[in-house]
């Protein structure tokens, strides 16, 4: 086991780590929120935070509850995730009552989960669902009254979680990591039950076999893990931007798009339908589809607030669908779209270019507007002769699905915390592999293969493992 | 009536009743030792032998703590192997053949010329006990003993029955009194009492055993001893010898299953899964053809051989028929016939961790009692309610070890916890930190208790010191050695290690971490290697070659510990506590919890009574404070 390992596992479970979630406050501005609990918060934050300079900067020096603009980078290749407000809460006055750092962030959900990811990767665990609340609580933060309301609901907690985890589960991940763990218990049973009767003549495993079976679950566990980010876009949708210029036919598609007779998936929890956002299920991916309006200048308050709200949008898009027609030649407010296209696109936001009302005499110079977008080609569609809405769809699908590893089982996984015990039972496993490599006595295997089970179990709630306390208040929105 | 004043007095003088008994009077308490027969103390009714895995550990750690088991052990030993060599260090065990009688006479010696310690030969009839506190005990003939503490260490004698096929009838072991009376008592005093059974195998006249034509089991080569404070010895003058059941003993078997009282319904009580009787076998493994069986010798002066493996409860003749068909043993004659025992126990949830009853102060319960088989499980919790009767005495904390620590408290910690329903039988598989509680390294974990406790010596204490340090040294030269890849070196790898060449300069601890790679064997690398003990050799070798798995095991110590940490405040009325369901409440209250770790292991506690338990505890902690 390397060093980082042990440390990062002493971290894990030590009395005092740093946790980190996202909470991003749920059908609300684009700004997302990752936010950080724990003594070393500032440390972590000083590691991952630049300003507008890309100079580092003494947060600890900041005074507490004050709020600073810059940017969020890997600190491993420098490379910046996204730019972001950086607002320092020093203890004890605090959620927590430990120091707290928040991180508010233009990105969409990749782009939220990748500043998570840095970091993690720093030094901060995942938070539980419910552990920032779980730390007011047990820091005296929440009062008694509260305590009890939380009692009471843990017991309907458990049966409605254990409803709501199941139709989560649905889709068969339970099944999978029940029959993995299943298939480890037995190689488990098998490894145990000649040690402690040397006299009873119980066969052993032979090394090959023992090594096929566990090479077997780990390329499952390696499968299942590299499924992480298909699965967030599963259940939680692509946020997908629709940007063009006044009367392009931004809600002509908005409604093409819906009108189509697949089901509306059901509503997620804390979803908004107003007018504006849908979901909308296009070849089995989750399109949550925002409708933005024109960009002309805004005449009154209701304007304003909603050009903001598209520039909010805009920031948290994982995909921006960008309309223009080709009956007219290029308009200023096109070329303003065509700049927002293009820093989208040094976002890392993906970008699909919709030429519109092909039905209609084309007066666009189209290589002109191919050039200023640096592509090749676009999606031409007609909405009112519906035409391409077909190539639109796949094209939609396909953006979204490009490097994503889907299971042919279709069993996946969808957050953070089941990547995290996939990846300790995928360790587990490994070192089990190198042991019998190594021709290691198959008695201290199984000081590896009960990590993973444990780790396996920890998906499913088979196993409480020592986290559980962490529990406590998962009924709770994760970061709050 | 009389009086007699004693700190703590022991009923029964078996493995556990003479490891209380040494251990409290060791200490300095006024002792008294009551036992049925005397000359039956540290009997061995059932195996002749000590040890093999998880309970040779056991021994081991008794010895660490200033135990008897192991030295007594070792005065008797005939014949001495250790197992699973060809497994990890954590699976090694030693297992002794041993001298019953000479067994038996030493303890008795030992206890007799204990300081502090009385024998007397009585039945005790019932407990005294007043405003749920011991005062002492009554004996049949009359007379009473007072005492402020009581070890009741009653092993199969409370309702003992015995069952030899369609015969049944009241015995405490094969030609002994059972308690009839105490049992009684304990439970008018409210005792939740089970009822479990256990088997032996019939002995055999060695005079008429063919051992010519059967696989033979030499003792170890090497010299080995159970107790640290012994020299090794190699034994020689026994063997042990090894036969097979076949398809004929399994149809006699089979055609005589209606007259054994587990399969005709006699027996309503549980019996161990861990030490099956060969018809529970043969009944249960269809698809076997054979079983092995083991002829292991009874001692010197003895022409019994005790027949391993063939525990029943078969009616005699087929016992003698069935026996005919095993190779050597055509024309075996038995000296005594194999039976079934079937006795109550006060089911162990009822305990403390330091074995004393929740119920009555003073009172505490060790071995067979509890509901475990097996002579070590016996001897330990004699040892460790020894300890703790002189604590509670003197008003000091109980020793309570944790699951990382000892085998002793795998096995504490299971009774309390998760109860009985089969008698308990220790295994490595029920140690989850098995890595770390090695029989080679019982001494260094528990020495400083037991030398803290008053039972182990300054002398050993500075041995043990003396062991630790050159450990130490020597692990830390073997990381500091570096070992060219020079072709001298490579060429004697390859030839005479069998192990890959060296591509760059590595320790000599990287070198010793190769599984096949031993320390003996690196010596030609290592000139400047000082003068070892063998044990501080062995110790340095495990301690470097197994380092990945021991760090990693000592990390998920660290997540056990965490919630062996978060301590439950006793007396909690779980009655009134809010969010924990009926079953877990019913549980909380049963056990009293120490620990959210403990709570977590009670059979049955969800996870959702776990958190809500945690909530009330923080609320309870916050209102103390408050």
């Amino acid at each position: 086991m390397g060093e980082e390992d042990s440390e990062h596992i002493k971290m894990k479970f030590g009395e005092n780590d740093t946790i980190a979630a996202i909470s991003t406050p749920p059908g609300e501005s684009g700004i997302g929120i990752v936010r950080l609990s724990g003594p070393k918060a500032m440390r972590i934050a000083q590691k991952v935070f630049r300003d507008k300079r890309f100079s580092k900067v003494d947060i600890e020096k900041f005074p507490s509850h004050t709020a600073h603009y810059g940017l969020i980078v890997d600190p491993r290749h420098q490379e910046i995730i996204d730019e972001a407000i950086l607002i320092l809460m020093k203890k004890p006055k605090t959620y927590t009552r430990e120091d707290v750092v928040e991180f508010d962030c233009h990105g969409g959900i990749l782009s939220l989960k990748r500043v998570l990811e840095v970091l993690i990767n720093s030094g901060a665990r995942i938070a539980e669902p419910g552990e920032f609340t779980k730390r007011a609580f047990l820091s005296g933060r929440i009062d008694l009254s509260q305590a009890e309301a939380v009692i009471d609901l843990i017991q309907a907690k458990s049966e409605s979680s254990r409803k709501a985890s199941l139709a989560q589960l649905e889709g068969g991940l339970k099944k999978k990591i029940t029959t993995l763990r299943g298939k480890l218990v037995e190689i488990f049973a098998e490894i145990e039950a000649p040690l402690d009767f040397p006299d009873q003549e119980i066969e052993e495993l032979s090394e090959i076999k023992l090594q096929k079976r566990l090479e077997e679950i780990l390329k499952e566990v390696t499968t299942l893990l590299a499924t992480l980010d298909y699965g967030k876009i599963l259940s939680e949708g692509v946020n997908t931007v629709i940007i063009g210029k006044t009367n392009v036919g931004k809600s002509s598609l908005f409604n093409t798009l819906l009108k189509e007779e697949r089901a509306i998936v059901t509503p997620l929890p804390g979803t908004t339908r107003d007018t504006l956002e849908e979901l909308v299920n296009i070849k089995g991916v989750i399109f949550r589809l925002i409708d933005t309006a024109g960009l002309k200048n805004p005449e009154n308050l209701v304007e304003e607030i909603s050009l903001q709200r598209r520039g909010n949008f805009l920031a948290k898009a994982d995909l921006i669908l960008a309309m223009f027609e080709v009956s007219s030649q290029l308009s200023e407010e096109d070329k303003e779209i065509i700049q927002e296209i293009n820093q989208a696109r040094e976002r890392n936001q993906k970008v699909i270019i919709v030429e519109n009302k092909i039905d209609l005499k084309e007066e666009l110079e189209r290589e002109k507007l191919l050039e200023l977008l640096n592509i090749k080609d676009s999606v031409r569609i007609s909405l009112k002769a519906h035409r391409g809405i077909d190539k639109l769809e796949e094209e939609l699908s396909n953006a979204v699905l490009q490097g994503l590893v889907i299971p042919p089982d279709g069993v996946i996984i969808n957050n953070v915390r089941q990547a995290e015990a996939l990846k300790r039972a995928k360790k587990g496993l490994e070192y089990a592999l190198e042991g019998v490599n190594r021709k290691m006595p198959y008695d201290l295997l199984s000081i590896d293969l009960k990590d993973s089970l444990d780790a396996l179990g920890e998906i499913t709630g088979d196993s409480i493992n020592e986290e559980i306390i962490n529990h406590i208040f998962s009924r709770f929105c994760i970061g709050k | 009536m009389k009086h007699y004043q004693y700190e703590v007095i022991v009923v029964g003088g078996g493995h556990a009743g003479c490891e209380a008994a040494l251990a409290a009077a060791r200490r300095g308490a006024k002792t008294l030792l009551i036992t049925s027969n005397i000359d039956n103390i540290a009997l061995m009714p059932c195996n002749p032998s000590i040890g093999g895995p998880g309970k040779g550990h056991v021994v081991r750690e008794i010895d660490a703590l200033g135990g008897e088991m192991a030295k007594n052990t070792d005065k008797a030993t005939l014949h001495l192997r250790r197992l699973n060599t060809s497994k990890g260090p954590a699976m090694w065990a030693l297992r002794a053949q041993v001298d019953k009688k000479i067994y038996s006479q030493e303890m008795i010696h030992t206890l007799q010329i204990q300081e502090n310690l009385d024998l007397k030969q009585e039945m005790v009839t019932r407990l005294i006990v007043e405003d749920q506190r011991v005062k002492g005990v009554r004996v049949k003939s009359g007379l009473e003993f007072s005492s402020a503490t009581v070890i009741l260490t009653a092993g199969t004698f409370l309702n003992g029955l015995i069952y030899i096929g369609e015969i049944v009838y009241s015995a405490g072991r094969a030609g002994e009194i059972a308690s009839i009376d105490l049992a009684e008592n304990l439970k008018e005093l409210g005792f939740k009492i089970g009822r479990l059974n256990t088997c032996t195998p019939p002995r055999l006249d060695r005079r008429t055993v063919d051992f010519s034509s059967l696989e033979e089991q030499k003792s170890a080569d090497i010299p080995l001893a159970f107790s640290l404070e012994n020299e090794g010895k190699i034994y020689s003058d026994f063997s042990v010898f090894m036969t097979r059941t076949n398809q004929k003993t399994h149809q006699i078997i089979q055609n005589n299953i209606n007259r054994v009282p587990f399969y005709n319904g006699t027996i309503q009580s549980v019996s161990t899964r861990y030490c099956p009787s060969i018809e529970a076998k043969i009944i249960r493994f269809p698809e076997k053809n054979s079983h092995q069986l083991f002829l292991e010798p009874e001692g010197y002066n003895t022409e019994e051989i005790y027949l391993q493996g063939f525990f029943t409860s078969l009616p005699p003749d087929t016992q003698e028929e069935a026996l005919r068909t095993l190779r050597g043993l055509e024309k075996a004659k038995i000296i005594r016939y194999g039976y079934a025992i079937e006795y109550d126990i006060i089911y162990p949830h009822q305990l403390k961790y330091s074995l004393e009853t929740k119920m009555i102060k003073g009172l505490f319960l060790a071995g067979q009692i509890n509901g475990t088989s097996g002579y070590e499980e016996a001897a330990e919790q004699g040892l460790i309610a020894g300890l703790n009767a002189v604590q509670l005495l003197s008003g000091k904390e109980p020793l309570i070890l944790d699951r990382s620590e000892a085998y002793i408290a795998v096995e504490i910690d299971d009774l309390v916890t998760k109860g009985i329903t089969e008698p308990y039988r220790l295994r490595t598989g029920l140690a989850e930190y098995r890595l770390l509680l090695r029989q080679d390294n019982a001494d260094l974990r528990l020495t400083p208790y037991g030398y803290k406790l008053g039972l182990i010596s300054r002398e050993r204490y500075k041995k043990f010191l003396k062991k630790k340090e050159l450990i130490e040294q020597e692990k830390r030269r073997l990381k500091k050695v570096i070992i060219p890849p020079t072709e001298e070196v490579n060429s004697s790898l390859t030839n005479k290690l069998h192990t890959a060449p060296l591509s760059g300069m590595v320790t000599l601890a990287t070198l010793l971490s190769r599984p096949e790679v031993t320390y003996d064997q690196i010596a030609s690398l290592d000139p400047d290697r000082p003068e070892l003990p063998r044990e501080v050799a062995e110790q340095v070798e495990i301690q470097i070659k197994y380092e990945g798995y021991i760090k990693r095991q000592e990390i998920q110590v660290k997540r056990f510990r965490k919630l062996e940490n978060y301590k439950i405040p006793q007396n909690i009325d779980y009655s009134g506590l809010r969010g924990i369901s009926h079953e877990g409440r019913e549980k909380f209250s049963q056990i009293q919890p120490l620990s959210l770790g403990q709570a977590k292991r009670i059979p049955g506690i969800s996870p959702a009574d776990i958190t809500a338990l945690m909530i009330n505890v923080e609320k309870i902690k916050k209102q103390a404070s408050a």
